[in-house]
Parts: structure tokens; C-alpha cells; sequence
């Protein structure tokens, strides 16, 4: 395939790929509105929480062999980020540094969940255990392609030798 | 309440695919390095930190699906 076409697939794909993100998530924002105060007051799992461990792992060790099959950023021709221009690396440090942030606020909002607040909020961790006992199948995909891409992203081959 | 709780995790989660998956689309129709290869070379370059995150990812897989209820 020639380069031009190989790169319009590629960006066809990916903009795919965010209508179906938009839609699902759009469908789940929409279900998630419609479920009961006391949905979550005692759940009743219906897939137990090692399976989504074991599906979440399997995804982890999924995203691992999928770097074997890219050729567009092959291992080896990877600059490491210490060599990479100052652009680049002012670039990567800036997304590093707000997905960081996101944590944090993300940590923060924990915090006040945990506690006795007069806005009633709760912890994240409620929303998700809830989350897994109204819609395990939907959770378990979630969880599987969270796995899958920090599995690609940070579990990568080391450098080859020689 | 719940509900509107798990809305905003459901938002915030295709917020951030989209957003990736968008940026992607701009690197790529540039003609530079995707995301994936940006966040690799960065994993290759600090291999402890990664580690550390995928400890720490590890660790909410169990708190958040092993908790019982």
C-alpha cells in the first residue's frame, strides 16, 4: 500500500474509532441517568470481581504482544526520549505532567468522596463497584481496553541488542 | 446522585479516548509520531517510572474489582 493511502486509512480508522467512543459512551452517559438512588445500596455482582481481574490481565498481557505487530513504530527505531528534539520532549513532558494533574484532581475529588461532605459526593470507587454490578459485560470491555493500552504503552520491549 | 456520578466517570473516561484518538489523527495527518510511539520511547527511557505505573494500576484493579462488597 502506498504511503499516502496507508496514512488516509489510518486516519480514517482512528476517526472511526472516536464516533464509536462518542456513541458508547453517549449510550452509557444516557443509562447511567436513568439508574435508581439505591442501584448500588447492596449490589449483587453477577461476574465475580477475580474474573474482571483475570479479563483485565489478559488485556494487559494482549496489549504486550500487540507491539509486535506494528511496523509504522517498530522498537528499535524509536529514539529514546533522551535523544529526541526539544520540542518533543517539551511535548511529551507537557502531557505527562497534565495526565499527573488529572490524577491528582482525580485523588482530591477521593478525598472529599471519602469524607463526610455537604455535597454528598462519593468516592470514585463506588461509582465503579456500582458500575460493575448494573452493567458487569460494559465494565469488564471498559476495564479490558484500559488494560490492553497500558499493557502496549508501559509493559514494551526492552531495546533489542546488537 | 449515583447515577450522576457514574455519568461523569463515563464522561470523563470517552473524554479522554477521544481526546487521545483526535490528537493521534493530527499527529498522523502531519506526518508525525503517534501517541503510542511517544509514550513507548518514554516507557523505554524511564523504565522504573513505568513500572511504577503499572504498580499502581495493578493496585486499583484490585481495589476497585477484589473489595468485597
Amino acid at each position: 500500500m502506498r504511503p499516502d493511502t496507508a496514512r488516509k486509512v489510518r486516519i480514517g480508522v482512528l476517526a472511526a474509532v472516536t464516533l464509536l467512543v462518542l456513541y458508547v459512551g453517549g449510550r452509557l452517559t444516557y443509562a447511567a441517568g436513568g439508574l435508581a438512588e439505591d442501584a448500588c445500596r447492596n449490589p449483587a455482582p453477577v461476574l465475580p470481581g477475580w474474573a474482571l481481574v483475570f479479563i483485565s490481565l489478559a488485556f494487559f498481557g494482549a496489549g504486550r504482544l500487540a507491539t509486535g505487530l506494528r511496523t509504522d513504530n517498530d522498537a528499535p527505531h524509536i529514539p529514546p526520549l533522551a535523544r529526541a528534539g526539544t520540542g518533543g520532549r517539551l511535548a511529551a513532558h507537557a502531557a505527562l505532567a497534565t495526565v499527573f494533574l488529572l490524577g491528582v484532581g482525580a485523588l482530591a475529588y477521593e478525598t472529599v468522596g471519602v469524607w463526610p461532605n455537604p455535597w454528598k459526593l462519593q468516592p470514585i470507587t463506588n461509582y465503579v463497584r456500582c458500575a460493575t454490578a448494573a452493567d458487569p459485560l460494559t465494565t469488564s470491555l471498559v476495564a479490558a481496553v484500559i488494560s490492553f493500552f497500558v499493557g502496549h504503552w508501559l509493559w514494551f520491549p526492552a531495546r533489542r541488542r546488537g | 446522585m449515583v447515577g450522576q456520578g457514574i455519568r461523569w466517570v463515563v464522561i470523563a473516561l470517552t473524554m479522554g479516548f477521544c481526546l487521545a484518538a483526535i490528537t493521534d489523527m493530527v499527529l498522523e495527518a502531519r506526518g508525525m509520531r503517534s501517541i503510542s510511539a511517544r509514550i513507548e520511547a518514554w516507557s523505554r527511557t524511564y523504565p522504573f517510572y513505568a513500572g511504577a505505573m503499572v504498580l499502581v494500576f495493578g493496585a486499583l484493579l484490585g481495589h476497585f474489582f477484589l473489595h468485597p462488597y
